[in-house]
């Protein structure tokens, strides 16, 4: 398989502090990549290395099978970014903008921003400025989109936005993937990828601390379920009714409480399935976020 | 290339460009409305500074044989000797450090990410620069050449297109200092403060060599301000020669100051808005 993205022994380092340690990172072509990790473990870094705005310290990077230093402006012509920070001109309207990022890629793609800025329901006629951040970061996405690149590099695409524009930006992503091409999509919050990546990697302080399928990934993540027994007749349950429930990994009551909360890793259908015959009044999940994947990974799982 | 950077670098501006352009007409305009006043008292006047010490004469931008009250060295020392220069060169470091203010503020994340040389960012960045201070002078010119021939202040016109062109230069000179350690450092203020520190040094050491103090004749020859010797330019008594060689080298200093621009700006991580 083609690879979209190719590092070796990747290291950047800022003075005395290593944004990158060693990273070792094939994302093939086709499909949408997930690159998690929480912030400040390198995964802007390593776009920006990428897009060689930034080189690195050591290591080599191949992108499209291109070297970003000596090959960049061929390179980036066939990639589109969207920065996590994403500041705009205030002044300037989006519609102006996307027509010099037009200009400056010597392309023409007036029909392709229009049909973009309608599903999104951009606004490109104020000053940016003037913009919600959710409606900047739709400008944004109208520029990397636009070009149709062969890769996406979208840095926490989604912050900020909707519902609704998420829905549509998931459906943007899985269109490029249709036509053969590659996102690369960085986030600090799972659920962000979890519906539209089919292969992660995880970085943390640097460095890649697990790769695979989404569907391993999250076999492996441990969540948190809040239950309560509010009905009299159905009291909570015993700890030690729930522990040999395959997936519950640890469960705690408190005395005189009528919640629980059970920890459960990967699939939760058995644990599902039992408490349905205990008669909850009441069930509550808590978002699996990374930080609980890496505790979870490490087994540093703090006392509650 | 179609300068989609350097135009929009320009359309930025337009309020800015007005609001110049009115500065520095509107001062131009007022200073020279003040010659019919001056001429009167002239004779007197020019006896008056005739006993002043030299070394002062030359600080405030008289002397080189010039009388400050002649048309001439009224327009000299009053415009172009040091307050349009001045004027000019804000004007142009402000542009010059936009190049560096604006990658801080994270707005050239999404340029430098294009298909783009950081070369052709600074080139066209430059390109703005020139054509906004060429618009300031050109400004300042025509507004010089109006109100003298109103007042009666005699002044030619290739003598003031020549101090103008000058006064140009010697700004372009200094903002391409402040374009290079703009594009090495990442820094605006950075950028701005070495230039400003670069004019005020020049400014100094020429007026202090001009009042005759020998440490500074020694080292006249590093200022800029040393080639801009705009009240022979005004009076005409600049040989072309020189002239040229003058306009040459602060032409080759800006060239350098982009050079070395484009060159330190390919060497270095950019700076995360």
């Amino acid at each position: 398989m083609d690879a979209a993205i190719v590092t070796r022994t990747l290291a950047k380092r800022f003075g005395a502090s290593t944004a990158l340690d060693e990273l070792d990172l094939v994302v093939p072509v086709g499909g949408v990549f997930g690159f998690l990790g929480p912030n400040g473990a390198g995964k802007t870094t390593t776009i920006r290395l990428l897009l060689d705005l930034i080189r690195p310290t050591s290591g080599t990077v191949s992108v499209l099978g291109l070297d970003p230093r000596r090959d960049g402006v061929a390179l980036r012509s066939r990639i589109g970014y969207l920065p996590g920070a994403l500041d705009l001109p205030p002044r300037l309207s989006g519609r102006d903008f996307l027509a010099d990022q037009a200009a400056l890629r010597r392309r023409r793609l007036d029909a392709e921003v229009k049909v973009l800025a309608e599903r999104l329901d951009a606004d490109l006629d104020r000053p940016m400025g003037e913009l919600s951040l959710g409606n900047r970061r739709k400008v944004g996405m109208i520029a990397a989109f636009a070009p149709r690149p062969d890769l996406l590099l979208l840095d926490e695409p989604t912050g900020g936005l909707d519902p609704l524009v998420q829905q549509t930006f998931r459906s943007l992503a899985r269109e490029v993937v249709a036509d053969g091409r590659t996102v690369f999509l960085s986030s600090h919050v799972l659920d962000e990828v979890q519906h539209v990546a089919d292969s992660v990697a995880v970085l943390r302080e640097g460095r890649l601390v697990a790769e695979g399928r989404i569907e391993t990934l999250i076999a492996q993540l441990v969540r948190t379920f809040r239950v309560r027994f509010d009905d009299v007749a159905a009291p909570p349950p015993e700890p030690a009714r729930l522990a040999d429930v395959p997936g519950v990994v640890a469960v705690r009551s408190f005395d005189g409480e009528a919640e629980i909360e059970i920890d459960v890793e990967g699939a939760a259908g058995a644990l599902l399935a039992v408490l349905a015959t205990l008669r909850p009044t009441d069930l509550h999940c808590s978002e699996a976020d990374l930080e609980d994947f890496f505790l979870g990974y490490y087994g540093e799982r703090a006392p509650s | 290339m179609t300068l989609v950077l350097a135009r929009r670098a320009i359309a930025d501006r337009r309020r800015w460009l007005i609001g110049w352009s009115i500065g520095i007409a509107a001062f131009v305009v007022v200073n020279i409305a003040f010659w019919p006043a001056i001429e009167d008292e002239a004779a007197t006047m020019n006896e008056m500074i005739d006993r002043m010490p030299e070394s002062l004469q030359s600080l405030f931008g008289m002397g080189g044989g010039i009388d400050p009250f002649s048309p001439i060295g009224y327009l000299s020392s009053q415009v172009y000797a040091l307050a349009l220069p001045l004027l000019l060169l804000i004007a142009a470091l402000g542009v010059a450090g936009s190049l560096a203010g604006d990658e801080e503020r994270g707005l050239l994340e999404t340029v430098y990410a294009l298909p783009v040389t950081r070369t052709r960012v600074v080139v066209e960045r430059w390109l703005a620069l020139m054509a906004l201070t060429a618009a300031l002078a050109i400004v300042s010119m025509v507004t010089v050449l109006v109100s003298t021939r109103i007042v009666g202040l005699e002044a030619g016109v290739g003598a003031v297109a020549l101090a103008t062109l000058s006064a140009t230069l010697l700004t372009w000179a200094i903002a391409g200092i402040g374009l290079a350690v703009g594009a090495a450092t990442g820094r605006r203020g950075v950028a701005i403060s070495v230039a400003a520190v670069v004019a005020v040094a020049s400014y100094v050491i020429t007026s202090l060599a001009d009042a005759g103090i020998g440490f500074f004749r020694h080292i006249e020859v590093v200022s800029l301000f040393t080639l801009y010797d705009v009240v022979e330019t005004l009076a005409g008594v600049t040989p072309l020669g020189s002239m040229a060689v003058m306009l040459a080298v602060m032409l080759v200093v800006a060239g350098v100051g982009v050079a070395v621009a484009v060159w330190a700006i390919g060497r270095r991580d950019l700076r995360a808005g």
